[in-house]
């Protein structure tokens, strides 16, 4: 079956959130994904030989 | 995409974007980020925007009655960043486990759709899989197909 998708829209480049460039705004969130990624290391150990 | 999407901002790194909802309750800033984990994984976070405290809030539950715009919007905008950094893999983890739930919702939804551009894999018991539908995860891992 041939794949089909669809052009990819590109963003306005906007001066005013250069100042939030590099700053976690959502610690709470980025904790746990690292706290999830400790756990469960990305690529798994068989990188893509199995399931993936 | 065939769901409307809002137009969307980004700054000089590319790492953080910004959309506004129009709906019910008014103009409602949205951020996306993406934060750099370990190796080439980048976490995206996703909320209303908190200017007064400087942060995202993906607790707030704004019902302004375009959920399926601005969800369409975050995919479009990791679209965008994985079609710039084709190396990098995007997780996706909920704050909460119903936040969790509804990005399985989400992706369940629009499976078809995204599995055309990307690779979906999704964690459980400390192992990664290909996601499946009706099963229940911790999180979700997207990457630019080649």
């Amino acid at each position: 079956m041939k794949k089909v998708t669809t052009p990819i829209s590109a963003p306005k480049h906007n001066p005013s959130l250069d100042k939030w460039d590099g700053v976690d705004l959502f610690p709470e969130k980025t904790a746990k994904a690292r706290e999830i990624l400790a756990k469960t290391p990305w690529p798994p150990r068989d990188e893509k030989s199995s399931s993936i | 995409m065939d769901q409307p999407h809002y137009e969307f901002e980004t700054t000089v790194s590319g790492h953080l974007f910004s959309f506004i909802s129009e709906g019910e309750q008014g103009s409602i800033e949205k951020r996306v980020q993406f934060s750099p984990m370990r190796g080439n994984v980048f976490n995206l976070a996703f909320g209303d925007w908190n200017e007064l405290e400087g942060k995202i809030d993906d607790m707030v539950v704004t019902n302004n009655g375009d959920m399926e715009q601005v969800l369409a919007t975050v995919i479009e905008i990791t679209r965008f960043f994985l079609s710039e950094n084709i190396k990098i893999s995007v997780s996706l983890t909920g704050s909460t486990p119903a936040r969790t739930r509804l990005y399985q919702m989400i992706i369940n939804k629009n499976l078809d759709i995204i599995k055309a551009d990307f690779d979906v894999a999704a964690s459980r018991n400390g192992h990664w899989r290909s996601f499946e539908k009706n099963v229940n995860y911790e999180s979700f891992m997207v990457s630019k197909l080649f």
